[in-house]
């Protein structure tokens, strides 16, 4: 078995990085370019991609805190991918922190002349406005990397007899996960919901959540797949494995249409127009189709796919989907960012640039991760559980 | 041609699943295996194909939400309709939460009865269990051997290899 596993470190691919960095350096050139030519629309897309690399990041964390809550052990050898995922939370922060400097371009809220005149934004500034913005968005960053690396300290500790569940483990997973529902609430509404300063959503914070489950589990399968094919996983990563991803990304899909359908559905019904002025926004034009296409690759795709017990345990069927679930997750979050930033659809240079280059930027430090940690080792009192349960 | 019925009772799940083994790889019929909660194992050990029953849960369904989405738009929008709120007669978000439930509650009541019929399971049937404690703590495994095919004493050998706690036999045809 030893001998087997000897090459269980995993190194990225050196044409494999030069292409990721160059991505990544051409969407941060796209992103200045942007800023002269089209600000708003490239701050909108800038807004999109740093909402993406943090909720990837957070969602590897979330991924290790439920794995650490649930006792379980299925999981074991993948756990690397939620752990490099959670090491990328200081993109996000680094984004984060730029992030500041476009608010008059991204907020109605910010703009002074905006908010002078009207009523419903001068209630609300005590909250909306920039400094609590700032202090609110670097506070819950702080919280999340002091508490998600507690976290990542555990698997150094792998082997010792008394890991993994011991209390402190347990008790470090319970406090951050509480932490981070409500930071990660706070911070949904800051960064999303206040693009639309008169309209609110009581579901609003769910629903990101259910959503950076989904993109966050169609980024660890994806990312699982490359360790099996690189390397450290290959003989490890079992079809029982696939499945339970692969079903957990098909309830977080069915749990992100069913909030995304719970909000609409009572908005829709109760037809009070502060509340329908988002929707009406949305179902104008070339909108409507940006939603429908959102609700076919996040939700429908996955749901028709994914059901039978063979395609979940079919690594080509399952990798498709998560491609598939992650661009209806980048849909998602343009139909939710585009409308307030620019009038019509429009998906050209100043959208994609930035999202490609934060996706490749996200992607090398993960896989830079990925390299620094072991996989499968042979250490971990979870392994032997994890190499023969069976999924019914 | 007759046959004895063989049982052999186990005190754990390992050996229960290794005489199992043990008995398909010696090509012994095991007509039935009794455990007191799932063993997912066993199935694929007595060469039991999967279950059928995910499509009837699928067809209770599709069955639910197909009928549930007629009959609303047939009575909010054919034959009694009503402006509700200035919407559209059919109304399809409107629709969706009783066809949601229709559809839960057909594919549920549809997979209890199909497991219901298919395992011949009726109000009042009487089901002679083999032995009290395969609801509690115990495996049985129950094996058809044809007269005078197996060395006399075969069996018995086998189920002490795998350490049955206790074993017996019974003559003739299957309850």
């Amino acid at each position: 078995m030893s001998q087997q596993r000897s090459n269980d470190s995993y190194r990225m691919e050196n044409h494999l990085s030069r292409w990721l960095s160059l991505l990544a350096a051409a969407g941060g050139a796209v992103f200045v370019a942007g800023l002269f030519f089209s600000p708003h629309r490239v701050w909108g897309g800038y807004l999109i991609s740093m909402q993406l690399v943090t909720s990837l990041a957070l969602s590897g964390m979330v991924f290790l805190a439920l794995l650490y809550l649930a006792r379980a052990q299925w999981a074991a050898p993948l756990q690397g991918v939620p752990e490099a995922m959670a090491r990328c939370l200081p993109l996000g922060f680094a984004m984060g922190i730029l992030l500041l400097f476009g608010l008059s371009n991204l907020y109605e809220w910010a703009h002074p002349a905006a908010v002078e005149h009207d009523p419903l934004l001068q209630h609300k500034s005590s909250f909306l406005n920039a400094t609590g913005f700032s202090v609110r968005l670097i506070l819950a960053f702080l919280l999340w990397m002091i508490l998600g690396n507690r976290l990542l300290r555990f698997s150094k500790e792998r082997g010792s007899q008394s890991w993994p569940f011991e209390g402190r483990v347990l008790r470090s997973s319970a406090v951050f996960m509480l932490v981070f529902t409500v930071t990660y609430s706070v911070t949904s509404f800051d960064w999303l919901m206040s693009l639309e300063p008169h309209w609110f959503s009581t579901i609003f914070a769910l629903y990101q959540l259910a959503g950076m489950g989904v993109a966050g589990l169609a980024v660890a399968i994806l990312l699982a797949l490359h360790l099996e094919r690189a390397g450290p996983l290959k003989g490890v990563l079992r079809s029982e494995h696939l499945h339970d991803l692969g079903k957990l990304l098909f309830c977080m899909s069915l749990f992100w249409a069913y909030l995304w359908y719970c909000q609409y559905m009572l908005i829709w019904y109760v037809d009070i127009p502060e509340e329908t002025a988002y929707f009406v926004k949305r179902q104008e034009g070339a909108w409507w189709l940006v939603v429908r296409c959102t609700l076919i690759l996040k939700w429908l795709v996955p749901f028709i796919v994914l059901m039978p017990r063979w395609s979940c345990r079919k690594r080509s069927v399952l990798s498709r989907v998560s491609v598939v679930v992650l661009a209806g997750h980048l849909l998602d979050l343009y139909s939710q960012v585009g409308p307030s930033v620019s009038g019509g659809v429009a998906i050209g240079l100043w959208e994609v640039g930035p999202v490609v280059g934060a996706l490749a930027a996200f992607a090398w430090l993960c896989l830079r991760h990925l390299g620094q940690v072991s996989h499968a080792s042979l250490d971990d009192p979870r392994l032997a559980h994890s190499l023969h349960y069976h999924t019914p | 041609m007759s046959s004895r019925f063989h049982y052999a009772k186990f005190e754990s799940e390992q050996d229960f699943l290794q005489a199992a083994r043990s008995c398909r790889s010696h090509n012994l019929k095991v007509v039935e295996a009794y455990s007191p909660y799932p063993v997912h194992e066993i199935g694929e050990i007595l060469g039991i194909s999967r279950s059928k029953l995910p499509f009837v849960t699928l067809a209770g369904g599709t069955f639910g939400l197909g009928l549930a989405m007629f009959f609303q738009y047939w009575t909010s929008a054919v034959d009694w309709p009503i402006n509700v709120g200035g919407k559209p007669f059919d109304s399809l978000p409107a629709f969706m939460p009783v066809a949601f439930e229709m559809l839960v509650l057909c594919a549920g009541l549809g997979t209890v009865a199909a497991l219901f019929w298919r395992s011949r399971l009726y109000p009042g049937k009487n089901r002679k269990v083999p032995h009290p404690r395969i609801s509690d703590d115990r495996f049985l495994l129950m094996v058809e051997v044809q007269d005078a095919s197996l060395p006399p004493g075969f069996v018995e050998g086998l189920w002490q290899q795998h350490h049955a706690v206790e074993a017996w036999t019974r003559a003739g045809e299957v309850q």
